[in-house]
């Protein structure tokens, strides 16, 4: 028989849960537009029913509020990170893809490279080669090729400042990172505490831990686990305690538990570029007070670092590379050694016309990389860089490159002094096996990827047109000069480009290109090396200084001294040589043939027509020279529709996986509004129970068998 | 699926957004009129548009600057050439005029005025300029065809000059021999000239001259392009007369030498008589004894700028044809070079014509040695007619020449013939008075045997009269197929500038076509429908007012509302 009291028991249970389900429904109101809140749950259970020992057995005991739960599924999170990984990824090509297609429209708002192109092409050329005599026709010429200068320097230099962009952006989501991975170490073990104790979760602060692994999907690629701790004491007891896992980039691990990871930016040093258009100062990113880097430019590192990645460094998967055909060799440099510490601390003074061993290492590209074989499509870095060799990183100093009757190349790399910067010397190589490569394939069309290509239009174009002007007289009967040039970094001073210091596989004469060569080499008392260094500090050769070059510009003196190669040729520096804005009259216009033909002779200018519109004379990616922004305008312009597709896409999917996860953790104010009133229901009617009761201890007590 | 208001705030959104940007879109390409906005809308579309702008600018240059300029540049050359053809034909008529029968004193004068007044005019339009170039001058527009200036003493300028002729080019003339060689009455060795003779001095040629000593020879001769010239030109092989033959398979050009003795080379000028010269056993007192007495001579006459030729150097000549079997090759070319340094300033610049070497002491190079220019050198390897063309693009790989060459209209020897007119009308001209003279010496009283003599002066100067005038007329008759030449080549080339002009005025037309399809296929490719843009604005805003509507309704109220 169970207590008479027992029923005033029940309806105060009664009474209690149905109050912590209204305050619930309270909380879950006032959370409907929390971002990131799940909609909370009273759990109750019928509680243990009473043994009352009469026939009609055990009575039920009335409710037991257990705790309060938060209604949410882990599995639509795992798919939304992974949704809000390619939205971030897209999101961001979308946002610089923009921005380049900006710099290669051309319309009526934006005047581009067609335009500009035309006018040198269609009317300068043809009111020159109508008045091929007048000098203010040739002034007008000069004065359009400076503009089609103007518009590549313009337009390279906002590549180069978009990149700078993306870089500081890196940097952003690289220290957001760091914040976010403490952020949740903390909230690990704030969760820990809470849990520890008995069943109740932590259910805001978990809350929290997923609204921050939300924010953290869209800048990198995540995954989570969360295990919990074996009890130590009974190994197969679980817990409360757990260990919640970040990993990001594809399983690098962020978090584990209450431990981070951080990550650093490092900038690249002016002597550590990977291409020769790359801005100054890019990061690399690296584990803090570890030696293994950050995998940045992992395929499946995801979300907006991997969309900025792509734009700053992405290639279209051509990156320098090949096997070593030599076995590794040294050459003695003279060199002054700037003062620097020893591995023990010891500060070792600065030495003056050291002779310093310097390891080298030759290789021979693919012969599937055709772009290895044009020194117009190189990008490689003119101060120096990083080269890779057997996946080991090594600096070097100078490049070379050596180009046979076959038109096979073979590059040559001076590895820096070892104590300053590489801290081993080169082992031993496997020729035909050892792998060298220089930056990483990015399988996008980014920035490097676009400087390139006006890069390699800016030379070749250059370098045709000059050699036809070279080709021909002026007017006047003088030697005809070129008329394209590039400034020398750091001075006003230009380059001299010639014919005897030529690299790319259209150049025809190359026996007598090489003898060119040995006599340059002769005259610069270079007779004992075996290729001419055209970049770094090794073997510089001097170049013509401005005064120089206008003192020789038209006398056939036979001094081909200091011609420089077009590679050091860029979209940057592409410049109109001075001599010849100063003085428009030296602009050739007549083929040697004809130079006693007269002012008006004009043949030559008929030949620089077909240079920039007949495909055989110059040829870009298969098109002529006035079709360059057909073809990179294809590449970018599909590049961005492609990425606003997926943007969008993707945009739509997460959206979606949002609302799948709303359905199950959203706050319904119907719903709530019904809890409302059935909770009430309750909590009145356990009220009622009690006031029921109340009577019925009122009859009992005061008026029975009294 | 548990659908929650937010769920419904959510899908609302999505769908407002995508209406609102349809309508951005659509209100952009209203306010812009153009179908795309930025490449990736439609890259097709942008790429297309930049070639169409590229073909548009193309043709707006060929049509309004290049046919334009074209035009004007035609409008001058036409204007000057016009003028040289009439000079031309006014020649041809005069010619014949002069060429029949006898002419009165009256007639021949009027015949030397206007030879004269052609002379002065056929060469005055050569030097009409287009914007300060010479239309004429082919690339060396900055070039006088005249030289403008005197070039002489000091200041003169050497020009070594290939003329490039043919047998056809060779003429004959009728020289009046006038010059007798005798003893005079005190007994002296003199030579006199009837054509010097004058009524004063007739008793002079009592003995040495009558009748029959006046007597006509005919002479085989080149006019060369120039008066005073300095010399022939002697290279190492002495001097040589060249001409074109052709070897080899397929035939080639090449020249073949032919040396000249250089004792039968004679160098004189027109004036020189009383030479007492004797050549092959003849007394010869004048040039053009020597050519009459020497089949071999070459006998220069510097003055007037004429080679004559010895029967065998002539018909030597004369067996220089074309070959017909090679079409490129001119077999019947002769080379001839010579020297000239002093030049007035209505003489022709050679390097319009010739193939030359100007050197010149007074302007020198920047060595300080003389200038050497060489000029037109690929004359000499038998491309003389294509030559200088210059050409106005006026559509994708259509050109159209607009200028005419000097040498097409304006002929140096035109000149050099009116010249030799000229002076026979003038020999002529002056036997007559003389012959007019002895006419009043013979009315004058003397006796008979004074009476003799002048008869006989008179006879002998009548005879040569006639016969000058038979030269004259033999002139005229023989220059009528030539200047008639001349008069065909200039209206020829003044017919080619009127084609040319024509053909411009076609393809202007066609320009001007294609410059609107252009445009008009530019418009198509990116201007938008206006009407369906309207039309799909118009529905867009239908769509995004409905759903603001039904958005607006349902998160209105929810079930809180009604508790």
């Amino acid at each position: 028989m169970a207590s008479q009291f027992f029923g005033l028991n029940i309806a105060y249970k009664g009474l209690t849960a149905a109050n912590a389900s209204l305050n619930t429904t309270a909380n879950n109101i006032s959370n409907t537009q929390t971002k990131g809140y799940s909609r909370q749950e009273v759990v109750t259970k019928a509680a243990e029913p009473l043994r009352v020992f009469a026939n009609y057995g055990c009575a039920g005991a009335g409710v037991d509020a257990l705790y309060v739960e938060r209604i949410r599924d882990e599995f639509y999170d795992n798919k939304y990170w992974n949704a809000q990984s390619n939205n971030g990824h897209y999101e961001s090509l979308e946002y610089y893809s923009k921005i380049i297609e900006t710099q290669f429209t051309d319309d009526k708002a934006h005047v581009g490279f067609s335009t500009i192109f035309d006018q040198f092409r269609i009317a300068g050329l043809q009111e020159t080669m109508k008045t091929a005599h007048d000098e203010s026709a040739k002034k007008q010429f000069i004065g359009f090729a400076g503009q089609l200068t103007d518009y590549f320097n313009n337009t390279y230099a906002e590549l180069m400042s978009t990149q700078e962009d993306c870089n500081q952006e890196i940097k952003t989501q690289i220290d957001r990172i760091n914040s976010i991975a403490a952020e949740i170490v903390s909230l690990n073990k704030q969760i820990n505490t809470l849990e520890i104790g008995g069943n109740s979760p932590a259910n805001e602060l978990r809350d929290a831990r997923t609204l921050l692994v939300d924010e953290l999907g869209k800048l990198v690629s995540v995954s989570t686990k969360e295990i919990h701790v074996m009890d130590p004491n009974d190994p197969d007891q679980e817990t409360n305690v757990t260990r919640y896992i970040v990993t990001i980039g594809g399983g690098e691990l962020l978090v584990d538990g209450y431990e981070t990871r951080e990550l650093e930016c490092v900038a690249r040093a002016t002597y550590e570029k990977i291409n020769q258009t790359d801005a100054e100062g890019l990061y690399d990113v690296r584990w803090v007070n570890e030696e293994s880097s950050f995998g940045l430019q992992s395929p499946v590192l995801g979300g907006t670092l991997q969309g900025l990645v792509e734009m700053r460094d992405g290639n279209n998967n051509e990156n320098f590379n090949g096997i070593a055909s030599k076995p590794s060799g040294t050459v003695t440099i003279i060199e002054d050694i700037p003062a620097y510490y020893d591995d023990f601390g010891n500060y070792i003074p600065p030495k003056k016309n050291v002779p310093v061993s310097h390891d080298t290492i030759t290789l021979r590209p693919d012969p599937r990389d055709k772009f290895m074989f044009d020194l117009n499509k190189s990008n490689l870095p003119e101060s120096g860089g990083i080269i890779r060799i057997d996946g080991k990183e090594f600096h070097y100093d100078s490049w070379s490159v050596a180009i046979d009757s076959n038109g096979d190349y073979e590059y040559t790399f001076v590895l820096s002094h070892e104590t300053a910067l590489n801290p081993e010397r080169l082992g031993g190589v496997n020729v035909g096996a050892t792998r060298v490569e220089i930056g990483d394939a990015i399988d996008y069309q980014g920035i490097p990827y676009y400087m390139n290509q006006m890069n390699e239009w800016v030379r070749t174009f250059s370098q045709k047109f000059n050699d036809t002007l070279r080709s021909g007289y002026t007017a006047d009967g003088d030697i005809g000069m070129d008329l394209f040039t590039g400034e020398v970094a750091g001075s006003n001073e230009q380059w001299l480009f010639g014919e005897d210091m030529r690299y790319d596989t259209d150049y025809n004469h190359f026996q007598t290109t090489l003898d060119a060569q040995n006599a340059v080499r002769q005259r610069l008392g270079l007779a004992n090396v075996s290729y001419i260094t055209i970049c770094g500090s090794a073997a510089s050769r001097p170049y013509l200084t401005k005064a120089e070059d206008t003192q020789l510009a038209g006398q056939n003196t036979g001094l081909q001294y200091g011609y420089d190669s077009y590679y050091k040729l860029t979209a940057g520096n592409f410049q109109i040589k001075s001599f010849l804005e100063d003085d428009p009259k030296r602009l050739a216009t007549k083929t040697e043939r004809n130079k006693t033909d007269g002012e008006s002779q004009y043949d030559l200018l008929e030949e620089l027509q077909l240079v920039m519109t007949d495909k055989n004379k110059m040829s870009f990616r298969g098109c002529n020279a006035s079709e360059f922004l057909q073809c990179v305008m294809a590449d970018v312009a599909l590049n961005t529709s492609n990425a606003n597709t997926l943007s969008s896409n993707y945009t739509n999917i997460s959206k979606s996986i949002d609302n799948q996860r709303i359905s199950i953790s959203g706050v319904d104010e119907d719903e709530e509004a019904i809890n409302l009133v059935k909770f009430q229901n309750s909590y009145n009617l356990a009220s009622r129970m009690i006031q029921t009761l109340t009577e019925v201890y009122d009859r009992l007590i005061t008026q029975t068998g009294v | 699926m548990r659908i929650t208001n937010k769920i419904i705030q959510n899908n609302n959104l999505n769908n407002l957004t995508v209406n609102k940007v349809l309508e951005d879109k659509l209100a952009t390409q209203m306010s812009s009129l153009k179908k795309i906005n930025r490449p990736s809308d439609d890259p097709v579309i942008a790429i297309r548009a930049l070639r169409l702008r590229s073909n548009f600018e193309e043709v707006k240059q060929y049509n309004e600057r290049n046919a334009e300029d074209a035009e004007s540049w035609l409008d001058i050359t036409d204007g000057a050439l016009s003028n040289v053809s009439g000079v031309l034909e006014s020649m041809v008529a005069d010619y014949t005029k002069g060429a029949n029968g006898d002419l009165t004193t009256d007639q021949r004068d009027i015949l030397l005025t206007s030879l004269k007044h052609y002379r002065d005019e056929v060469y005055s339009t050569a030097d009409v300029d287009y914007a300060g170039r010479y239309v004429f001058a082919g690339y060396r527009t900055d070039t006088s065809i005249k030289f403008g200036e005197t070039r002489t003493g000091n200041n003169k300028l050497q020009y070594d000059i290939t003329y490039q002729f043919n047998r056809d080019d060779i003429d004959q003339i009728d020289y009046v021999d006038t010059v007798t060689r005798g003893t005079n009455g005190a007994g002296q060795n003199v030579v006199l000239d009837l054509r010097k003779l004058s009524r004063s001095n007739y008793e002079d040629y009592d003995g040495i001259s009558d009748e029959t000593n006046v007597t006509s020879t005919q002479i085989h001769r080149i006019i060369l392009p120039y008066q005073n010239i300095d010399d022939l030109i002697t290279g190492a092989d002495g001097f040589t007369i060249s001409h074109v033959i052709s070897t080899g398979t397929p035939p080639v050009q090449s020249t073949e030498n032919v040396a000249i003795v250089p004792s039968k080379i004679y160098p004189h000028n027109a004036t020189d008589s009383g030479l007492n010269q004797t050549v092959n056993g003849v007394v010869c007192e004048t040039p053009y004894d020597i050519a009459v007495a020497d089949p071999d001579a070459v006998v220069v006459l510097k003055d007037t700028g004429e080679i004559l030729l010895g029967s065998n150097i002539y018909s030597r000549m004369m067996g220089y044809r074309d070959n017909d079997t090679t079409a490129n090759i001119n077999e019947g070319e002769i080379r001839i070079n010579f020297r000239k340094s002093e030049w007035l300033a209505d003489d022709l610049r050679p390097e319009h014509y010739f193939s030359c070497t100007s050197t010149d002491t007074v302007k020198l190079n920047a060595q300080g040695g003389p200038t050497v220019i060489d000029y037109n050198h690929k004359y000499l390897e038998g491309k003389y007619d294509a030559d200088q063309p210059i050409e106005y693009d006026v559509g994708t790989g259509q050109v159209i020449r607009i200028n005419t060459m000097a040498k097409e209209a304006f002929n140096p020897i035109i000149g050099r013939s009116l010249d030799d007119l000229i002076a026979s009308i003038e020999d002529v001209q002056n036997l007559e008075k003389i012959q007019a003279q002895m006419a009043e010496v013979l009315k004058l009283p003397m006796d008979l045997a004074q009476q003799q003599k002048a008869q006989k002066q008179y006879d002998a100067v009548s005879k040569a009269y006639t016969l000058a005038k038979n030269t004259m007329q033999h002139l005229f008759e023989h220059g009528i197929t030539r200047v008639q030449g001349f008069s065909d080549a200039a209206s020829l080339a003044f017919t080619a500038c009127g084609s040319r002009g024509s053909k411009l005025a076609l393809i202007k037309n066609r320009l001007e076509d294609q410059q609107v399809t252009f445009e008009d296929l530019k418009s198509k490719n990116e201007d938008i429908d206006m009407a369906e843009v309207i039309t799909n604005l118009t529905s867009a805003q239908l769509t995004y007012q409905a759903s603001l509507m039904a958005i607006g309704k349902v998160s209105n109220t929810t079930l809180l509302n009604y508790l």
